[in-house]
């Protein structure tokens, strides 16, 4: 076992040489008359593969956590945001759709107008007053009343949607998380 | 080696080793100031620059008549912008130009000079474009240009009911009629978007993103019947025309609930040319039916003799002597036909329309009990009809020091005093409602997202007891069907009414030569249906009177109800061909 050769910071030798360190956790060899070998046994290479294999496999284990959180993480987050995408367009489309209903809820309306079906039963259809009126008793009861279009019937109250949950109130408090 | 290394470094490391620690402790410091201290005022900063907020705009709820149908109602647009701080790319700028006037049929050098006239602010180049053509700009995907959602007020009805129905301004508020009246029902609410934008003020895909929702706008449906509606309208101006009058006022109510099924006023608004600086648009919007006075003449004994038959004082046989001419209070009072008649009826009286009867008729009730039953009817206050600038009608009473003896017997027949049609024609229906006074009214129901409201009849008083009702309503039908060839004679019907002229007052006195032709009657009268006032104003075409004007605008109106409410004839004699099934 060669002694290294040690210097000081200023790069004077020192006055007592220092015992040769091993390297890393590396256990110090042991003789069979210091220690028993059933009180500890010798460390083989296998047992240093075994600790070095356990130690690559914690960190890979952890690398893989993180890893897979961060996946996770990242999934959501996209999953979140394609959802959002997915709603706002079907909200465009149901604004559409709305502005459809109400056009064609106006066209209707404008097709019943009072003067144009008389115009049209007049020129197009080529109707004329009637000279006699001929009434007919019948026991029929009128007709009811056109209702309100249903959009406009109020609908039922939903409960309301639950409140913050506890780790969303926690969260809040601190800042920048709001 | 580790000790070897430690050993190595000098003060210098040292120091620096401390410069780098005081820097980052100062960054740390600032972090801790910047991201906790000072939080919520960079946020705001933060917001202000980098979100922006976009308004949605509430539909405007529906006006609809009795059977649903919409008598306003809107429809989505866009109004289309030019973004001038994104046309500083005057490349892009030229580009988008020309796609745009061609889709907007425009030129092209026009919009790119108007869009580059300037560096900033937004450019209003198209209003109220239809929504479907709205989405197909959106797809071009234009440089700088800006699509803002928007709505128009449309009028499915045409011009029908134009006073009462309103109108609404460029900025949603409704300017008169329903529109203005109900404009906080029927506006709703808008909404906003908040996202956070880029540089060019783009949404952000993704971002951060609140929002509330607009809240869609009421509907108010009106008590008028369009059908109904339509028929008085055109009556009406048919009869304008014919008698060459100036304006006129027609109104059908349900007598027993005082819905009113139609109103309507000439001259009037025409809904889908309003011109906003039209000088005498005051005049066309005023809803004359309810905010105008009149003296309402002859129509005014249906009253008088209500009250006196109401007290007992009289009864349809009394008698009175009609020598022509009724002196009251150093005045003398004619007939308006000036004929003296002799010994006449009530039933007489009401039937020739004889001035001097009326006279008779209120000295026997007295002042007090006439204007005390005058209040009851209804007079001097408004109706509560549900709609702005109603007027209230004015008179005078004993209590006032201006009144003299003589008002009461010219107030007896319609004249010194003011009253709305709508305001006469809610007294004489106390006739067909068992002497009740209802309180008229045009909206039925409001419903709006959170609520709905039902308007029903709502009874004010009992003004006259049913049985004197009853007398009345007999005897306005014997001033139809007792005189031969009476202009309100309907076809297949009994009716009951009466007619009224006056003549119109002036700062002056009277206008000699205009009068106020007016009728209100009932039909059928065994069970009334509706009920009509018919006014028209200084006709000037030779016909001039009550009986002559306006008692044929009533049954010409009154016939087409009946049809169209499909109410069976209780005067079949008088149809020329009826059918009975069984």
């Amino acid at each position: 076992m060669a002694s290294i050769p040690h210097t000081t910071p200023r790069g004077v030798p020192r006055s007592a040489p220092t015992l040769p360190r091993t390297a890393g956790r590396e256990p110090m060899p042991t003789t069979a008359r210091s220690r028993p070998i059933a009180a500890r046994p010798v460390p083989t290479e296998w047992g240093v593969v075994r600790r070095r294999i356990s130690r690559l496999t914690m960190t890979s284990a952890a690398l893989l956590t993180v890893a897979v959180v961060g996946l996770f993480q990242v999934l959501q987050t996209t999953q979140v945001a394609a959802t959002g995408y997915q709603v706002r367009a079907l909200e465009k489309e149901q604004q559409d759709l709305d502005a459809d209903i109400r056009l064609l809820e106006s066209q209707i309306a404008a097709s019943s107008n009072l003067d144009r079906i008389h115009q049209d039963a007049t020129t197009r259809l080529g109707m004329v007053k009637p000279q006699d009126k001929v009434r007919v008793a019948q026991s029929e009861p009128a007709p009811a009343i056109v209702p309100l279009p249903r959009r406009y019937v109020p609908e039922q109250t939903h409960e309301d949607a639950p409140g913050v949950a506890w780790w969303e109130r926690v969260l809040s408090v601190i800042p920048g998380m709001h | 080696m580790n000790q070897s290394r430690s050993n190595n470094l000098t003060w210098r490391h040292h120091v620096m080793g401390l410069i780098v620690l005081a820097s980052f402790v100062a960054i740390l410091v600032h972090l801790y100031r910047v991201q906790v201290l000072d939080h919520d005022s960079y946020m705001k900063e933060a917001a202000v620059t980098r979100q922006g907020a976009i308004t949605v705009p509430a539909s405007r709820g529906a006006i609809l008549d009795a059977t649903g149908y919409p008598l306003a109602t809107s429809v989505d647009t866009w109004d289309v912008y030019i973004d001038r701080f994104q046309w500083r790319d005057k490349v892009k700028a030229q580009e988008a130009a020309i796609g745009l006037a061609s889709f907007l049929k425009r030129d092209a050098g026009q919009l790119a000079a108007e869009g580059l006239a300037q560096t900033a602010g937004d450019l209003l180049v198209q209003r109220s474009l239809p929504y479907d053509e709205g989405l197909k700009l959106d797809k071009l995907d234009l440089w700088g240009i800006r699509l803002v959602r928007s709505s128009v007020r449309l009028y499915p009805g045409g011009d029908l009911a134009g006073q009462l129905i309103g109108y609404v301004g460029r900025d949603g508020a409704g300017l008169w009629g329903v529109e203005s009246d109900f404009d906080s029902m029927l506006r709703g609410k808008d909404g906003w978007v908040t996202t956070e934008r880029d540089a060019l003020g783009r949404p952000i895909a993704f971002s951060q993103r609140a929002e509330r929702p607009a809240v869609e706008g009421g509907e108010v449906q009106l008590t008028i019947d369009r059908f109904m509606q339509a028929i008085v309208e055109k009556s009406l101006t048919s009869a304008l025309a014919k008698y060459n009058a100036k304006s006129g006022s027609i109104i059908v109510m349900n007598p027993r609930t005082g819905a009113i099924l139609a109103m309507a006023s000439r001259p009037t608004v025409t809904l889908s040319r309003v011109d906003l600086n039209d000088p005498k648009l005051d005049a066309l919007v005023r809803d004359r039916a309810i905010t105008d006075l009149y003296e309402p003449g002859s129509t005014m004994k249906t009253l008088t003799t209500a009250m006196a038959i109401d007290k007992g004082l009289i009864t349809p046989e009394s008698s009175y002597t009609d020598t022509g001419v009724a002196k009251v209070g150093g005045y003398e009072i004619r007939n308006w036909d000036f004929s003296a008649n002799g010994p006449q009826t009530i039933r007489q009286y009401l039937q020739k329309s004889l001035n001097t009867g009326s006279v008779w008729v209120a000295q026997r009730t007295g002042a007090e009990t006439f204007y005390q039953y005058v209040k009851s009817f209804g007079f001097g206050e408004a109706t509560h009809v549900g709609l702005a600038g109603e007027a209230e009608g004015q008179y005078r009473t004993p209590s006032d020091a201006n009144w003299y003896e003589v008002d009461l017997a010219t107030n007896s027949y319609g004249q010194g005093i003011a009253v709305t049609p709508l305001q006469m024609l809610t007294a004489v229906n106390t006739f067909a409602n068992q002497g009740r006074l209802m309180r008229p009214y045009v909206v039925s129901k409001i419903v709006t997202s959170n609520q709905s409201r039902t308007f029903g009849p709502v009874e004010v008083r009992q003004v006259i007891q049913p049985q004197t009702a009853a007398t009345m309503l007999k005897l306005m039908n014997d001033v139809v069907d007792g005189v031969e060839l009476h202009g309100a004679k309907t076809p297949g019907y009994h009716v009951a009414g009466k007619t009224g002229t006056t003549l119109v007052s002036i700062p002056t006195g009277y206008d000699l030569d205009s009068t106020i032709a007016s009728f209100v009657g009932f039909v059928p009268y065994e069970d009334p249906q509706v009920s009509v006032l018919i006014k028209i104003d200084q006709p000037s075409g030779g016909l001039n009177l009550g009986g002559q004007v306006a008692a044929p605008v009533f049954s010409e109106i009154a016939s087409q109800i009946m049809d169209y409410l499909g109410t069976p004839p209780t005067n079949p004699a008088t149809l020329p061909k009826t059918v009975a099934r069984p």
